[in-house]
């Protein structure tokens, strides 16, 4: 199917809202795409979005609920994320960055459909509810009108003079109820209602309240399924060694030792990869490591220095890819009174999510095939078995997952399961990673080095912001990689977000980028482009501060606008929540920043204290969040906690090297994390208020690195330019 | 052959001396609750408890384990009532991924046996769970959650 065949009058066919009932899986109905309805009244809410830790299946499940006048709490509520691939509709905001409610016109009419009609469902860019906050809540009344026009029938009485009561319709007289599982198959009769009418928000029962997650048990118990943990009957186990070098190819493969060993069952050589099936993990894992292999280097392999070199060279022959430049930033920054210039730099990242990818594949002897992945998105894994050739169905079950963070949103921890699963067709196959394979074929947030300059006038306003900003593309790295898309289609807007449209107010500006290519395979991790230019703005922006004198908040304040009311809210909030009274000094330090990302806007201050050994204690971070409306405060608090300590973690000790064309670090010892003794409180103050909801998953990541970094100046009156602060000595 | 008291369930396995109980565990008595998050002991998905200790399965061979009363996740609950570290983690809604949060929570069992109720540093050196999604702000309140629901039964 390609897009310019489709036609408008096929388009028009297309279900664009969900709205379509019909039979559900065991004598079960769908009323609408997302809410199921068993005969012994067993309600199951889709999500069509993984749950990796966000809690989304909680979130949009309240959603429905609050429609739909469901206890999210009663037993027989449950939420999973539907085998159906959920058409595009549903990624509406994460394909065309832009709310469902903002559309209109016949181009967003060709675009939703021309989305829907083709099956890319994923989970991402924190869009879940910001996508569906609308689709989610009426299907909702939908079901709900259509199970009240059967109860009525089935009752004899008016649907007016009904009571919703938790799945059951009862008469108001208390005659009779009947419950919704007895009347699913009549209510899926009747013609979905069109004018629906959305509870007003002060009516809200669900939304906004801290529901228990729908997860949390399962999670507890060990009950929960993560692709790791699926077992099917005759399962073996696999796993994958792959060229540790960037670029390079198997020339020789010594199996024979591996071969012999207990358990072993098969070595696939593919491509650059080494697959050893076993019938178990731990013995797929020796014998993985037992192949000798030669390989074949690339002529130039990746060096670390590569990145800067290029930069450089670009750069100096003024080769940008994109940029903006209101005003005249040249002349202005000429012209200030004082001109503050500084270089950053960021290191590449990776995931390291807690369950390592994996993937289960069964490929059947009839070459229908089914797979098992905690997966960003179950349309990679379809294509994948799509791009292994000979499947006569496809059926992907997304599992829930260990983590996140944009690594799953890739193709590459199926293939190789698909690729062994084919040739043992009749036997599932479960692949899984080692953490060192995890580590060093990750996808990886990409470095960057940022040339800052910034002129102020004489009453220590800024008149010029100048940036150049130097990295990879991510849309360039992931569309080649996962779709064998070339790049220049359009801009990468993920390189510059989060530094154009800034929201501090400066006249004169030149905001421009150097994407610079590389062999380093490159990813979306967590908040993206923000992770970057979150830490250059605001580092940069506490510099102008202190060269003008002034007070981090103040100097801040004073450069919001009218247009900027929430960002003043948040930051006037947090200012009296972390109790600021100013900078800091003599080893105790406070840092403040303040950032936008996915609709949402979170203001962070962190208090450390730094001895003279450079020894870093984080004491406490306080967070605002202005998230628009608020579906569950006990989510958006632990999504912003967790975004925080993301963040810090990163910034503490994140960083990949690579040399000789492979990544140094392999597990947690060299790729440190944060843990429990070394981490800091984190209080969130959720602001309130009635704006469209905001993101949540990712939000609280870009402030932390930045207000940890202008904590550390105000302690010690260092400047931390290059992350992780442990490249300046600082260790915590 | 080796014999392994799992959950009080006394099983042979037919598996090699050095393999470890963690993959014992998951892949052959298919105790999936017990997570695998690095190999090299380093951050706790996969903890357990032998003969009450806490222990990181992925690098304990199996060979030393005979004769144990191995406990996993699995056990924590009765058939009836959640443990009390598990009471807390659902009341606070600990988890985010949790995929960590199996093995926290034995780490955070074993603590509370030790320690009823652990101070700050005691907590800080006990429970080393290496958690990506950051859920340690909960962990700490839960900890100290569970030492009340503790001694209130
Ligand atoms: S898997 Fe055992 S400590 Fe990480
Ligand atoms: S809850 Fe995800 S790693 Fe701890």
């Amino acid at each position: 199917m390609t897009g310019l065949g489709i036609g408008t009058g096929y388009l028009a066919t297309v279900d664009v809202d969900g709205t379509q009932s019909g039979p559900g899986e065991n004598d079960s109905v769908n009323l609408t795409a997302w809410i199921n309805i068993a005969t012994d009244n067993v309600i199951t809410i889709f999500v069509p979005f993984v749950e990796m830790g966000q809690g989304t299946h909680t979130g949009l499940a309240q959603l429905v609920a609050e429609e739909l006048g469901l206890d999210l709490s009663a037993g027989n509520i449950r939420v999973t994320h539907p085998q159906e691939e959920f058409a595009a509709h549903t990624n509406l905001t994460m394909f065309l960055n832009q709310r469902p409610e903002e559309m209109s016109g016949p181009l967003s009419w060709y675009g939703k459909r021309f989305l829907a009609s083709m099956k890319l469902s994923a989970t991402g860019a924190s869009s879940a509810v910001v996508g569906n906050w609308h689709a989610m809540r009426h299907a909702g009344a939908i079901a709900r009108q259509m199970l009240q026009a059967a109860a009525a029938r089935h009752l004899d009485g008016k649907p007016d003079d009904l009571i919703l009561d938790h799945a059951l319709f009862k008469r108001a007289d208390g005659a009779n109820s009947v419950s919704f599982g007895t009347i699913a198959k009549a209510a899926a009769k009747i013609d979905p209602p069109t004018d629906i009418a959305l509870k007003p928000a002060a009516e809200f029962s669900v939304i906004g309240k801290p529901i228990p997650r729908m997860d949390a048990a399962a999670k507890i118990t060990g009950r929960g399924q993560y692709g790791v943990d699926v077992r099917l009957p005759g399962m073996a186990f696999a796993t994958v060694r792959q060229a540790p070098v960037f670029g390079a190819t198997i020339k020789k493969v010594e199996d024979k030792v591996a071969r012999s060993m207990r358990g072993v069952i098969d070595v696939i050589i593919d491509g650059d990869s080494m697959i050893v099936v076993a019938d178990n993990t731990w013995r797929a894992f020796q014998a993985a490591e037992a192949l000798e292999i030669e390989y074949t280097l690339p002529e130039k392999p990746v060096a670390g220095e590569d990145f800067a070199a290029a930069f450089k060279a670009r750069h100096e022959a003024g080769a940008f890819t994109q940029s903006e430049q209101p005003g005249d930033a040249a002349n202005a920054l000429s012209a200030a009174a004082k001109k503050i210039e500084a270089e950053y730099h960021t290191p590449y990242l990776a995931h390291a999510t807690m369950e390592p990818m994996n993937s289960t594949v069964w490929w059947k002897p009839d070459d229908t095939v089914e797979v098992w992945a905690p997966t960003q998105s179950a349309a990679m894994a379809r294509q994948v078995i799509e791009s292994v050739g000979g499947a006569s169905s496809i059926k992907v079950h997304v599992t829930f997952a260990g983590g996140g963070f944009g690594r799953r949103a890739e193709k590459n921890f199926v293939i190789h399961a698909a690729k062994a699963a084919k040739a043992h067709k009749g036997r599932p196959i479960q692949l899984t990673w080692s953490r060192t394979e995890d580590m060093q074929h990750d996808v990886y947030r990409p470095a960057a080095i940022a040339k800052l300059k910034a002129g102020l006038d004489e009453n220590g306003q800024l008149t010029a912001f100048d940036a150049v900003i130097g990295t990879h593309s991510v849309m360039a790295s992931f569309l080649l990689r996962n779709m064998d898309l070339s790049s220049n289609l359009t801009a990468d807007n993920t390189t510059l977000e989060g530094i154009a449209h800034m929201p501090y107010q400066v006249r004169n500006r030149r905001i421009a980028a150097v994407e610079v290519e590389t062999s380093v395979p490159i990813g979306f991790w967590r908040s993206v482009g923000h992770s970057n230019n979150a830490f250059f703005v605001e580092s940069m922006i506490d510099e102008c501060a202190v060269a003008a004198g002034k007070d981090a908040f103040d100097f801040r304040l004073a450069h919001l606008g009218p247009q900027q009311r929430r960002h003043k809210k948040v930051l006037e909030t947090l200012r009296d929540m972390a109790d600021w009274t100013g900078r800091g000094g003599n080893g105790r330090g406070r840092g403040v920043a303040l950032h936008e990302s996915f609709r949402s806007i979170v203001g962070a201050v962190i208090d450390i204290d730094v001895d003279s050994q450079k020894q870093v204690t984080l004491n406490k971070v306080v967070a605002v969040i202005d998230c628009g409306t608020i579906i569950n405060p006990r989510l958006v608090e632990a999504q912003v906690q967790s975004g925080i300590i993301f963040g810090l973690t990163a910034a503490c000790f994140g960083r990949i090297d690579i040399a000789d064309g492979m990544v140094a670090q392999e597990n947690f010892d060299s790729y440190e994390m944060l843990t429990l003794a070394r981490a800091p409180s984190v209080e969130v103050h959720l602001m309130t208020n009635a704006e469209l909801p905001g993101g949540v998953g990712e939000p609280g990541t870009p402030p932390a690195a930045p207000a940890l970094a202008n904590a550390i100046f105000s302690a010690t009156g260092e400047r931390i330019r290059r992350l992780p602060i442990s490249e300046a000595g600082y260790a915590l | 052959m080796v014999t392994l008291t799992i959950n009080g369930d006394r099983q042979s396995f037919d598996v090699e001396a050095k393999m470890p109980l963690l993959w014992v565990l998951r892949d052959v008595a298919n105790l999936t609750g017990t997570k695998f998050g690095c190999g090299a002991g380093l951050c706790g998905a996969c903890s357990v408890l032998v003969d009450g200790e806490l222990t990181r399965s992925c690098v304990t061979p199996v060979e030393n384990v005979e004769g144990s009363d191995i406990r996993t996740i699995e056990s924590l609950a009765s058939k009836q009532h959640l443990s009390a570290v598990q009471q807390a983690w659902l009341e606070l809604d600990v988890p985010q991924c949790g995929y960590c949060q199996p093995g926290t929570i034995v780490a955070v069992t074993a603590l509370l046996a030790e320690a009823p109720n652990p101070t700050d540093d005691e907590i800080d050196a006990a429970i080393t769970n290496i958690c990506r999604c950051g859920t340690y702000d909960r962990i700490r309140k839960g900890v100290r959650r569970a030492a009340e629901i503790v001694a209130a039964t």
